[in-house]
């Protein structure tokens, strides 16, 4: 592309996003110490961190006690006086709930959120009647992104290590299940329909997995290689990037100040440019061809040091051998997400077939465990 | 398809891994009665064999920390679970245990409490179908090859279609208990050859003096009430006579428990103190003739 085609797309892109962004709804100002009602349906399963829960309601955050259990398509009405929190919301803390009957109709998308949300909740039964705690968690945290019902001292051990990552469903997830689908459909369907099924499969897990930026993110990069492939295109993962980018800050420009949008894009960035620079590193050389650890090594180097400045800047801190622990469990990763699918899977038909398949990923799990554990002391 | 060495590699040393493990976690055949550290709040694990019992679950998540520790790992099946009372430093735990573990019986009073977790808890043990028994003094635990004795409450408690139907409470036409829940709390003993421990819930002196009656000697006490002053009267310590008083308590709970007077009391006699606040986990095992802490 020319110069003067360049200025005119970065010209056109800004004027697209300026308009966007005045279109955004305003958050409404509350006075200090205003009592508010919201009247709202929960749209969102919400997250259970030790002893209280975390949901947000009509744009606002609430923080309650851990009893009774809300969850998606709940109607509530939250009575309490909001305090502003640092990234320009509200939120509540401990605010007077209660759970009524709605006779209004809800619109088939969200009958539809309710019922993968629901699914979601099965398969991480499965988990939890299968294993024991933490593996139960962090099983449901590799597969599914789940970050609910995480022992607390082991979510902490994951943050410090820098490993917390793993329970945040992305890349890896989209690469491996579009990996598995094409293959399996392929052996049954005509090749373009099975490329679409598959499509439809990676929207399903987006939405299965909590449809978090990073996983919207690698959804809409997976959907485009797939795309490629089926229009006989070259796939070419920086465009991919630069699109799934541009459509979710188009869509929501909130997303810019989301924590995990960031460090999903930067990782990204890191894998794609600085890590065949890192395995092509002459005195690294050793290194990153030892076997099991030492590609993981490059990947997390490389992702990390596109992460480093977000971390430091919005967690004050980083931990220096996060990328050696990382080395260290990372390469069961893919093994987990496979065995913990096909437990899930299994699971949802018979409790007992779905443990057997569970139990076989006992020692990776525990393997894990016992290394972020180490490193956290 | 090709097969790497790798992937051979990793699934070889799985199978290993899982087979090692397995034989590793294998139960001994002696009782083993395990107070878990879960802060302020009981959490009572008792193993016989596999037979596993639980008696309450703490204030939080932790008991799910001891019982991944000390039952063999592909076992997520519970005997018997027994709710003493359903305060939230005994239930809450339980909540978390009962969506994680197939538990075959609960043993609880059955009357109502008004509070979210309790709330929670009985809609689970509805949906669940948990067999649930309101016991009463006299009556006698058989599960597998561990025997309890209930000795209090002395009558049963409630009503037990609390746990048998999700209904409104109003609708089933049943109201909420108002009185001292702690004065209703479950006491058991379990005994296992000569070995005899005391497992008291949250009682006070009262409670004590009724169930001291027919009792005489026991090896291990667990302090009622983490060691609230109102309870572990001297006279009940001087009737039972306990070679280890056993406290489940935090670390620095606002309700100051254990109190000095209780402390004071157990040392006069000469008892034992091991407290889960200092001393971490405690576990007793016993193999019917004699007994030590580990």
């Amino acid at each position: 592309m020319s110069f003067r085609n360049w200025l005119l797309t970065a010209l056109f892109l800004n004027l697209l996003f300026f308009l966007r962004w005045k279109t955004l709804p305003t958050l409404p100002d509350f006075k200090p110490g205003q009592e508010i009602k919201i009247v709202a349906f929960l749209r969102e399963e919400p997250k259970i961190i030790g002893s209280s829960q975390r949901f947000s309601l009509a744009g606002i955050e609430v923080k309650t006690y851990r009893f009774p259990d809300y969850h998606y398509n709940d109607y509530l009405i939250v009575i309490g006086t909001p305090k502003k929190g640092v990234t320009k919301t509200w939120s509540l803390e401990f605010p007077q709930i209660s759970k009524t009957e709605n006779l209004q109709k809800t619109g088939i998308e969200h009958k539809i959120f309710a019922s993968i949300s629901a699914w979601r909740q099965k398969i991480e039964k499965v988990y939890r009647f299968s294993l024991p705690e933490p593996q139960a968690s962090l099983m449901a945290g590799i597969v599914l992104g789940s970050k609910s019902g995480f022992p607390q001292d082991f979510y902490q051990a994951l943050r410090q290590t820098g490993t917390l990552h793993v329970v945040v469903a992305s890349g890896m997830n989209i690469s491996l299940l579009g990996g598995a689908l094409v293959p399996f459909l392929v052996l049954f369907l005509r090749r373009k329909l099975a490329l679409a099924l598959a499509f439809l499969g990676i929207w399903f897990y987006v939405l299965l997995a909590g449809g978090e930026a990073p996983v919207i993110r690698a959804g809409i990069m997976g959907s485009l290689a797939f795309l490629g492939v089926g229009l006989g295109r070259e796939k070419d993962a920086v465009r991919g990037l630069i699109f799934a980018g541009l459509l979710m800050l188009f869509i929501n420009p909130n997303y810019l100040f989301d924590l995990g949008f960031q460090l999903s894009f930067a990782a990204t960035v890191g894998i794609l440019f600085v890590y065949p620079k890192i395995k092509a590193w002459e005195p690294g050389r050793r290194f990153f061809s030892l076997p099991l650890f030492g590609d993981e090594l490059a990947v997390t180097l490389a992702a990390q040091l596109l992460t480093l400045p977000i971390m430091v800047f919005s967690l004050g801190w980083f931990n220096p051998i996060s990328p050696l622990v990382n080395a260290i469990v990372l390469w069961t990763i893919p093994w987990l997400m496979g065995i913990g699918a096909l437990g899930g899977l299994f699971g949802l038909l018979s409790r007992t077939l779905g443990q057997l398949f569970c139990l076989t990923a006992y020692p990776l799990l525990t393997y894990f465990i016992e290394m972020v554990k180490l490193f956290s002391r | 398809m090709k097969i790497s060495l790798k992937s051979l590699f990793v699934a070889l040393s799985l199978a290993l891994a899982l087979i090692l493990g397995a034989i590793l976690s294998l139960p001994d055949q002696n009782l083993h009665l395990i107070f878990c550290d879960v802060g302020q709040g009981d959490a009572i694990l008792i193993i016989k064999g596999t037979t596993q019992v639980l008696i309450d679950g703490g204030p939080g998540e932790k008991v799910l920390g001891c019982l991944s520790n000390h039952l063999p790992f592909w076992d997520k099946d519970l005997e018997m679970v027994i709710l003493t009372h359903p305060e939230y430093d005994h239930i809450t735990g339980l909540v978390s245990v009962i969506e994680r573990y197939s538990v075959k019986q609960l043993s609880s009073n059955s009357l109502l409490a008004e509070s979210g977790v309790f709330n929670n808890f009985r809609e689970k043990v509805v949906e669940r179908k948990i067999p649930v028994f309101s016991p009463k003094a006299g009556e006698k635990i058989k599960i597998g090859n561990l025997e309890m004795e209930i000795l209090f409450p002395l009558e049963k408690l409630g009503n037990e279609i609390v746990w048998k139907s999700g209904e409104n409470p109003q609708v089933l036409g049943l109201s909420t208990y108002t009185g001292n829940f702690n004065e209703t709390a479950i006491v058991s003993l379990l005994e296992f050859g000569n070995f005899r421990a005391l497992l008291t819930g949250d009682i006070g002196a009262e409670q004590e003096g009724e169930i001291a009656q027919e009792l005489e000697g026991v090896d291990i006490l667990k302090v009622a009430h983490h060691g609230s002053k109102y309870s572990t009267s001297e006279e009940f310590l001087e009737k039972i006579k306990p070679a280890l008083a056993v406290i489940s308590v935090g670390a620095s709970n606002r309700y100051g428990h254990p109190t000095s007077e209780v402390l004071e009391r157990l040392r006069n006699l000469g008892v034992e103190i091991l407290r889960t606040d200092i001393n971490g986990e405690i576990e007793v095992v016993s193999d019917g003739k004699s007994w030590y802490t580990k």
